[in-house]
């Protein structure tokens, strides 16, 4: 399902104050994951400011939505807004100029609020940075005259004469970069390519290979697995890596934080236990008696 | 952009070739924490790419992934995240197993870190996107598994993400394959065996 900005209203309950990380000094690595054409601005002083709010945002690009979330906690005396802006390109640029400034006397206090995103919107700014990547890495390469992994540099060195003919009329006319590559000449650009390319190889990478130290991970893992397997029942088959969030599961022992309780609880629990292990085990071995008993379920 | 010279008029690759050094050198876990970080976000401005793949920093970051320590998991991902748009990069990642790496990822405690993976294992992973001369790898069953149930979390930006992952990445026989066998770990008294 969608989360949408219907979402909204239910936000003060289930939606605790966001923990700005950059502000508390931390280090934060930016991802497309983390920005958003949704913003949450904080610190906007309760002046009802909304229309001088939205033109300042305006300055950078369309303003789709916006809205003051009075369930949202704000210091005293300030709002929290949010806004909503048409690219993300300008919620980018938007949040790096308007972040920390002063506004109506108070200091402006601006996050990505990706929350708010539904799953096609966060489909879509991701797609659109990778093939923003893509575009510019293409343009790169070409202008480089390297289209091939610039790890493999002896490919590289066969290639590059007759890839950059190749390329060259590829080059966007439209930018004054290429166009003034075209203007150099062949000649200039193989020169170029060749200081450039040995340059690269003088300063190549001195990274340990990591194929060692993986080597011994895949073994010590594998190891871990044998030791499981010895101690398993018979039949049972090895359980595969387990990767994600492991589930809530029942507590072996609960405290009831009564005596009687927990000995009426453990009598019960160990009865179910019983009556569990009785009723399985006969109809699985009567009924089929080739088949394992390997049903993997968790134990309660 | 080669010739752009740094604070002492250095070029960008000695620049970033000095951090890898620094990392690698460093003996303090605090400072290598900054340096990955410092990495990760040179890997957003794709003009970087190429000298950071000449560093083989996808390597470093692989390995920091793998050594599964926060929040040095979490910068790593991300600059893993920021390297994998370049498809270039995502061949090299691939080629050196790292989706079993980025899987890692689902089971982290944080959320910034879960949400990295998700989506770097969308890009290794999506069939269609340009991945250099191998094929796009398919998903491995646990990683389907996973996602399936980081769909239910309460974070909305981590359901959405597993969503997409699971849309995009995966059939829907893995999907509901990885669902079945999901019910049948369902915690609780277990239904007692059909009788025929």
């Amino acid at each position: 399902q969608g989360h949408d900005v219907c979402e909204l209203s239910s936000l003060g309950t289930h939606h605790p104050q966001r923990i700005c990380l950059p502000r508390q000094g931390n280090i934060v690595v930016y991802t497309i994951v983390q920005e958003s054409c949704y913003l949450l601005i904080q610190g906007v002083p309760a002046l009802s400011l909304m229309e001088e709010l939205v033109a300042l945002f305006a300055q950078y690009g369309a303003v789709d939505e916006y809205r003051i979330l009075h369930e949202y906690p704000a210091e005293k005396f300030t709002e929290v807004y949010w806004v909503k802006l048409q690219k993300l390109q300008s919620a980018r640029i938007a949040k790096r100029k308007l972040d920390g400034r002063s506004f109506f006397g108070g200091v402006l206090h601006i996050c990505y609020a990706p929350e708010f995103e539904s799953i096609d919107e966060t489909r879509d700014k991701i797609q659109w940075r990778q093939r923003q990547v893509e575009r510019i890495c293409t343009k790169q390469a070409t202008f480089m005259g390297t289209f091939k992994c610039p790890l493999n540099a002896d490919a590289l060195s066969n290639n590059a004469g007759t890839d950059d003919k190749r390329l060259l009329p590829a080059v966007c006319p439209g930018s004054g970069r290429s166009a003034e590559m075209l203007s150099c000449g062949q000649s200039t650009l193989s020169k170029w390519q060749q200081g450039n390319k040995t340059h690269s190889r003088s300063s190549l990478a001195r990274f340990v290979p990591r194929v060692a130290a993986l080597q011994l991970r895949k073994i010590s893992r594998d190891n871990e697995c044998k030791n499981v397997n010895v101690f398993t029942t018979e039949g049972e088959t090895v359980m595969a890596p387990f990767v994600g969030p492991e589930l809530p599961g029942i507590p072996k022992t609960v405290d009831l934080g009564d005596a009687s309780l927990n000995t009426t609880a453990d009598f019960i629990r160990t009865k179910l236990n019983k009556v569990n292990g009785s009723l399985e085990k006969p109809v699985l071995q009567s009924e089929h008696p080739s088949a394992p008993a390997s049903k993997q379920r968790r134990r309660i | 952009m080669s010739r752009r010279s740094g604070p002492e008029g250095e070029t960008r690759l000695e620049y970033l070739q000095k951090l890898v050094t620094e990392y690698e050198d460093s003996g303090s876990a605090d400072y290598k924490e900054q340096v990955m970080a410092n990495l990760a976000n040179f890997a957003y401005d794709p003009s970087n790419h190429e000298w950071l793949l000449q560093l083989n920093v996808s390597d470093l970051f692989l390995d920091a992934v793998a050594e599964e320590r926060e929040p040095k998991m979490e910068f790593a991902i991300g600059g893993l995240c920021n390297l994998a748009m370049n498809p270039t990069a995502r061949a090299s990642i691939i080629d050196k197993d790292g989706v079993s790496v980025v899987m890692l990822c689902l089971s982290s405690s944080n959320e910034e870190t879960v949400l990295s993976g998700l989506s770097t294992l969308w890009l290794l992973a999506r069939p269609g996107l340009r991945c250099g001369a191998g094929s796009c790898p398919s998903v491995p069953e646990a990683a389907v598994q996973g996602a399936v149930r980081l769909a239910r979390a309460d974070s909305s930006r981590v359901r959405n993400l597993s969503t997409i992952f699971l849309q995009d990445c995966c059939t829907s026989e893995q999907v509901t394959e990885a669902e079945k066998s999901e019910s049948g770990s369902v915690v609780g008294i277990p239904l007692p065996p059909a009788t025929p």
